[in-house]
């Protein structure tokens, strides 16, 4: 099994960039000082953008023990004397407490999706998916949120701790260079291990090309029925959506080792062009339905012109 | 309809066997997919599936593309058999023509009396157009025939000289003995057992035997050497009772002047 599929691999090596393809692998040059200074650039414009409503904490539903007050109960045994509202007492002769809004740190989990059918792409999706990962990260760990990183394919890999601070960027970068890649996609697999491993809740960003055979809906749905805040990004690259393709092919899925055999005419690729715009149709149309923050973008987009798009929709940090 | 073309039929039924073998060797590397690395194969599955009732005409149109090449080089290989329509005289036609040169050839025809001709534009010489007529002529001979072109004016163009290899004098060939002055044709044309082969048109090598003992022969003949436009023969092998006479004919340099020209002789 393993053999034949180490043969799938020779066979189609060389054709497309994979995520064995070393130039897909080497990630050393992804973030350099150039990288650095659109990240500080970014971060300078999302203070403005988010300037009044951005804190470090941020409230939640939770009543507890913050310091903005939240609403009034009625005492039951065992609670804090403290926080019994004597005024109140004196007023109504009830005894009320007094609730808190409880503040937490936000979560935010960036899940990228590092699985083969990332690597395709001139520059590989797979990097641009892990410059955007950096700087939502950077702006995220500058706001002094906890911030971690999830890469998965298959099955979920090794995280980035949750971290906090600016000043752990280059742990990041580190954490990006180095992490494994490679894998197919099975986003529900990855969604349903994800939960279970996390219990708080948050943002959760996905970073992903959605390319999943099994399908994108049960993945996210995961996300947003353990309470999470789903957000979606769907990077692909141009050629995927216009392939400049012709003459007899056979198609080889970089992932599954699916071949498929076509002769392409201009008839084919115009209705696989349809079919891509209509795949992501159904992924942008399952977003917004569900109020999650939905973008699309391809790798020729500047990725800090899409970070900002992301910062100016709201939909990241509100 | 008859096949005139130069090639022997089990030459061109090898050279059609080989290029239709090519053909199809083309056509089964043509049919070897490259193949392509795709991120998603559900995509090209939907695409695929939607197009599916085309399949077997594409399968038809691909199968089109092989009869079609085969079809192609079918017919190239035909034309090359040079096939003509309507009967032709195998018998080969021996044509000569023979065009006056003389000076009233000079004159040129065709213009009114009051029409003066312009200065600097000559009009058509009956010269020209007996050379045009001539060309013509020769154009529309079949492959079997062969033309001689004789241009007459005063001036001697042929002059014939015999000369023989001491070894050419005997066997079947002893009656060159008896030819006295009189022309080798005599002998070549008038006796029904001399088979006569094609003529053949040769370049004469500058520096060669046969160069060497040319301009020795016409050093003796004509006490001048020969002049260096002297390039052209003509070559034609006469067989007799098995023994065969190869018979040399140089063009004089009037002649070698007028090259003469490959593409309007067919040589049978």
């Amino acid at each position: 099994m393993a053999a034949s599929q180490q043969a799938t691999q020779a066979n189609t090596r060389g054709i497309g960039p994979t995520a064995r393809d070393p130039k897909v692998a080497d990630r050393s040059a992804l973030f350099d000082d150039r990288f650095l200074k659109t990240l500080e650039h970014l971060h300078m414009v999302s203070r403005k953008v988010f300037a009044g409503t951005l804190r470090a904490e941020r409230r939640t539903r939770k009543v507890g023990s913050g310091i903005e007050f939240a609403d009034h109960r009625t005492y039951a045994r065992g609670d804090d004397f403290r926080y019994i509202d004597w005024n109140l007492y004196g007023r109504l002769d009830k005894l009320l407490l007094r609730l808190f809004e409880e503040e937490e740190d936000l979560h935010i989990y960036i899940l990228i999706d590092v699985s083969d059918s990332m690597a395709i792409g001139a520059p590989p999706k797979l990097h641009y998916a892990m410059q955007v990962a950096a700087a939502l990260t950077y702006v995220g760990l500058a706001n002094l949120d906890r911030v971690s990183i999830i890469p998965f394919g298959a099955k979920l890999m090794d995280r980035l701790p949750s971290s906090r601070g600016k000043n752990r960027i280059f742990g990041v970068f580190d954490f990006l260079r180095n992490c494994p890649i490679g894998g197919q996609t099975a986003l529900a697999d990855c969604m349903k291990q994800f939960v279970t491993q996390n219990k708080r809740r948050g943002l959760a960003v996905v970073i992903s090309d959605f390319y999943d055979p099994a399908g994108f809906e049960a993945g996210i749905n995961t996300l947003r029925y353990n309470k999470f805040e789903p957000f979606v990004l769907q990077v692909y690259d141009q050629k995927e959506a216009a392939p400049t393709l012709h003459g007899d092919l056979t198609l080889v899925d970089c992932e599954t080792g699916e071949t498929k055999e076509v002769t392409i005419s201009k008839s084919i690729l115009d209705a696989y062009m349809r079919e891509h715009e209509r795949y992501c149709g159904e992924l942008e149309a399952f977003c917004t339905k569900r109020s999650m923050p939905f973008f699309r973008t391809q790798t020729g987009i500047p990725f800090d012109e899409l970070v900002l798009k992301i910062f100016r929709s709201g939909g990241f940090l509100r | 309809m008859n096949l005139l073309g130069p090639i022997a039929m089990s030459t061109w039924t090898y050279a059609a066997l080989g290029a239709g073998a090519l053909a199809l060797l083309a056509y089964v590397i043509k049919m070897r997919r490259r193949r392509f690395e795709i991120p998603f194969a559900k995509l090209w599955e939907r695409v695929l599936d939607q197009k599916d009732s085309n399949a077997l005409w594409k399968q038809l149109k691909r199968l089109l593309s092989l009869l079609l090449m085969l079809l192609i080089l079918g017919l190239l290989l035909f034309a090359v058999l040079d096939p003509t329509l309507g009967g032709v005289n195998r018998n080969a036609r021996n044509v000569v023509v023979i065009i006056d040169a003389s000076a009233s050839m000079k004159a040129i025809d065709g213009g009114a009396a009051d029409a003066k001709p312009e200065p600097g534009i000559a009009g058509t010489s009956r010269f020209d157009t007996a050379k045009a007529k001539a060309q013509a002529l020769v154009d529309s001979m079949g492959g079997g025939d062969v033309a001689m072109i004789l241009r007459v004016d005063g001036q001697p163009l042929v002059w014939v000289r015999s000369s023989l290899h001491q070894s050419a004098l005997a066997g079947p060939w002893r009656a060159l003995k008896g030819l006295g002055s009189r022309p080798l044709a005599d002998l070549l044309y008038a006796d029904p057992r001399v088979q006569r082969s094609e003529l053949a048109p040769r370049r004469l090598a500058r520096h060669g035997h046969t160069r060497r003992a040319m301009r020795r022969q016409w050093l003796d003949a004509v006490g001048t050497p020969p002049s260096p436009q002297m390039l052209w023969s003509r070559h034609s092998v006469f067989s007799r009772a098995g023994a065969q006479l190869r018979v040399m004919e140089l063009f004089a340099p009037e002649l070698a002047s007028h090259k003469p020209k490959l593409g309007h002789h067919r040589h049978r």
